[in-house]
């Protein structure tokens, strides 16, 4: 009887420490399986955000959230926290980002460190145009699309940039309305230096050279911003009304084969984009 | 699609989310027809578009466009054209700005939460009144939706409506179709 007590015992142990690697490679399973599901709905998210389904790209993005938060609940990693900090940049929960990215990096993840930074800055600089502190908001914005490396944060802090600087312009003198928007083109044309893809500078462009009343590189800038994918659908249709504000700008300015030639390049982009006419972009309701 | 399907569908549906809101709500139906319009093109995320909808109706870009887009989104529709005639002609600015920021976002960007939202005024050529009423009507409806979205279910009720509007063929059709036979059909419910 004894032996066979002692192959039970022995059996025991042996069923316990399978149980126990079964359980194991199981954890380890759901921690990997949550962390690529994290990464496919980032990925995917980014998908639908270039095709302007921004509202699929949010839900995405919050399932994205969700699978890293499962991730680093089971156990945390550097890369957890990153996939984190990025769909929480994405769903513009800043302070929440910064504090993922600082948690990547004292886990390892180098790059996470600036991030943290930049993010922390920028949620900074809301909170302190939301408190009425808007010229120390804006050196903040400033550094940060001037000097910033993390495309997410520079592309917001260029857009309130520029946003409360046109908003200065009113009752400004000429000369000095003049300088503010030169400034600006210069500020967005560096980032478009940096990233010449980016639909989102080259629609922040349009509008300034729409302030300047260059409807003809504004039209260009509107085009390319069309061309290469907008944030939202808001930003995409208001882009469209530019393109066709412009038309119509310069079908009252040019003559001749100036006209001629624009009408028919214009043409050839409605066309390609399905516009029912000059005026009426696809979405609008005939 | 038979109208008369359709109609049935928005009575039964205006029925269930009037649990949710006070007796004469503002928000109950622009927040039903947005509802269904966005479903047909982005299904999924009806409550991240509501929630967000206070962030993008007043984004700074609108509130900075050059005076030339301003007065030409003002003079490009006949309507506009001569409910803000003395402004226009005069360029006053002061005056359009303001009238802008409120109109914009429902006749340049045609948002379906405000359309229905100024519908009244909308089908009377009033716009003069949706600029007086934008700020509290939009306000009082952003705080109807804030007190339905704490309640159990909300979301669930709101998703399985249109989810059930989907199942009756509707996302076979494009946006615009859908909107207009909305608008046309909704004052009946």
């Amino acid at each position: 009887m004894r032996p066979a007590k002692g192959v039970g015992l022995r059996d025991q142990d042996g069923f316990t420490r399978i149980v126990l690697i079964f359980f194991l490679v199981l954890f380890l399973a759901a921690c990997a399986t949550s962390l690529s599901r994290a990464r496919y709905y980032l990925a995917q998210a980014q998908v639908r955000e270039r095709s302007f389904q921004t509202a699929e790209a949010t839900a995405l993005y919050k399932r994205s959230l969700m699978e890293a938060e499962r991730a680093v609940k089971k156990r945390p990693s550097a890369q957890a926290y990153l996939l984190q900090g990025l769909a929480e940049v994405r769903l513009s929960r800043w302070s929440e980002a910064s504090r993922s990215f600082s948690l990547a990096a004292s886990l390892g993840e180098d790059k996470a460190e600036n991030w943290a930074r930049e993010v922390s800055l920028y949620g900074l600089a809301l909170s302190l145009e939301e408190q009425g502190l808007v010229e120390s908001a804006l050196r903040l914005y400033s550094v940060l699309s001037e000097r910033g490396k993390f495309s997410p944060v520079v592309q917001a802090a260029l857009g309130r940039l520029v946003d409360n600087r046109l908003a200065q312009l009113d009752g400004v003198p000429e000369k000095e309305r003049e300088k503010i928007l030169s400034k600006n083109i210069e500020i967005v044309g560096k980032a478009l230096d940096s990233d010449p893809a980016c639909g989102y500078y080259h629609y922040l462009l349009a509008q300034l050279l729409g302030h300047q009343q260059k409807y003809q590189e504004s039209f260009q800038e509107a085009v390319m911003a069309r061309e290469l994918g907008l944030p939202t659908l808001e930003i995409h249709r208001d882009n469209d009304n530019y393109i066709v504000f412009c038309y119509r700008q310069l079908r009252e300015s040019l003559t001749g084969e100036a006209w001629t030639e624009f009408r028919q390049t214009y043409r050839l982009w409605i066309e390609k984009w399905n516009w029912p006419d000059e005026e009426t972009p696809d979405w609008k309701r005939r | 699609m038979k109208e008369k399907k359709l109609l049935s569908f928005l009575r039964q549906a205006r029925e269930i989310l009037s649990d949710f809101f006070p007796a004469g709500s503002v928000a109950l139906l622009p927040l039903l027809l947005a509802s269904l319009t966005w479903a047909v093109n982005r299904r999924s995320e009806i409550k991240s578009r509501l929630l967000g909808l206070k962030v993008w109706l007043e984004p700074e870009t609108l509130q900075n466009k050059p005076a030339e887009f301003i007065l030409d989104f003002f003079a490009a529709s006949p309507e506009l054209k001569t409910a803000f005639a003395s402004e226009i002609n005069s360029q006053n600015l002061k005056a359009l700005r303001p009238a802008f920021r409120a109109l914009y976002p429902i006749l340049g960007l045609q948002d379906p939460f405000l359309e229905r939202l100024f519908s009244e005024e909308l089908r009377n050529h009033d716009y003069r009144q949706v600029v007086a009423e934008f700020r509290p009507r939009l306000q009082q409806a952003l705080e109807e939706i804030e007190a339905a979205r704490v309640r159990n279910n909300f979301w669930r009720t709101l998703e399985n409506l249109t989810e059930g509007f989907l199942s009756l063929g509707w996302r076979l059709l494009a946006e615009d179709d859908i909107r207009e036979q909305l608008k046309k059909i909704i004052d009946r419910v």
